[in-house]
């Protein structure tokens, strides 16, 4: 026996259901999450992978372990030309949207933004990217010699900072405000390093500290979205659907 | 005063309260969201497609049919009319009786 179809009753029932716009552009808002946090594993590993070998190079070589000093360069430089190759290839884009297929398949895709829209606004993000481009160029090109390495956190901050603010702004509302976690967080890393909260010892830790902003963002973004999912089947679920759609 | 039937439909007002968040969703959002079967929640897309309400699209993703759905004006406008005349009858439900 079917249930009987539930009514819209007046009151609660009708104000809930009111909420369900708004729920459905969280939910969009945060559908990258999941594909973004894929790659951005991929590329820590990577990362992972020229860092540590260098690490213990460097500890071979002043060991006078010349040997093992070799075989640990192959493995960084193998790590850093695949990192290279895996960026310009194109093979990035094509993990993302495999990943975000297997994720559609599963949950569906939704879209907040019209392509026209998004297209136009693309523009004015080729433009800022290849500055953001030319300040890292520039940053690296400097470092060591007018950037000392225990400032390259906070002089990159100066422009990954409002970059990252105005493209959130830019495409709004395509992306959800937990994507302002990088920013807030990395700006106030670099005045914790202004201030000399942070220590000296942790250059490494100061350099890739974005890389793992940006994880947590994407973390917390994906986490809100399932949150935001949750929600959004519990105003939307129906039971004892009827048969013919009446 | 009349309420709009074919918006009234408890699955039909939530596809239509989903479409108008954003710019269009795919059938396996709704289907995954709403917990229908697909068959029904086919009909109840032709049934808001008719009244002129959303707008299908057909195309492909690579190898596999993909169909989206957007909210037209006339189904926003509907939508709107649909919550006022339901507030309205919530309103005089509260009204106490002479």
């Amino acid at each position: 026996m079917k249930n009987k179809p539930a009514e819209i009753s007046p009151g609660q029932e009708a104000d809930k259901l009111k909420e369900i716009p708004k729920w459905t552009r969280q939910y969009a808002q945060n559908q990258e999450a999941l594909p973004a946090l894929a790659v951005m594993a991929i590329i820590s590993c990577m990362f992972a992978g020229i860092l540590i070998p260098a690490h213990f190079a460097q500890a071979a070589y002043r060991a006078g372990n010349l040997a093992l000093y070799r075989i640990l360069m192959i493995v960084m430089i193998a790590a850093a030309a695949s990192l290279t190759y895996f960026s310009l290839s194109g093979r990035m884009k094509k993990l993302i949207k495999r990943i975000s297929n297997h994720h559609n398949n599963q949950e569906g895709n939704i879209s907040i933004s019209s392509p026209e829209a998004i297209k136009k606004k693309q523009r004015v993000e080729k433009v800022s990217v290849a500055l953001l481009a030319l300040c890292i160029l520039c940053t690296l090109g400097f470092l060591g010699t007018l950037i000392p390495f225990k400032y390259f956190q906070p002089v990159s901050a100066i422009y990954l900072v409002p970059f990252f603010t105005f493209m959130y702004f830019w495409f709004r509302p395509r992306y959800s405000s937990t994507m302002l976690f990088f920013p807030m967080l990395y700006a106030a890393h670099a005045i914790l390093i202004i201030m000399e909260v942070i220590p000296d010892k942790l250059v490494w830790f100061n350099m890739l500290s974005g890389m793992g902003y940006a994880f947590l963002t994407y973390a917390i973004g994906y986490l809100y979205n399932r949150h935001v999912l949750k929600k959004l089947k519990n105003l939307t679920h129906l039971e004892g659907e009827p048969a013919d759609g009446d | 005063m009349e309420i709009d039937k074919v918006i009234h439909e408890p699955a039909r007002l939530r596809i239509m309260m989903i479409l108008q968040g954003v710019e269009e969703a795919d059938f396996n959002f709704l289907l995954n969201t709403l917990g229908l079967t697909r068959g029904n929640l086919s009909r109840h897309m032709d049934k808001l497609e008719s009244a002129g309400y959303i707008k299908i699209k057909k195309s492909f993703n690579g190898k596999l049919p993909y169909t989206s759905y957007q909210i037209m004006k006339k189904g926003l406008g509907a939508l709107e009319q649909y919550w006022q005349n339901l507030d309205q009858v919530r309103k005089g439900s509260d009204l106490p009786a002479e």
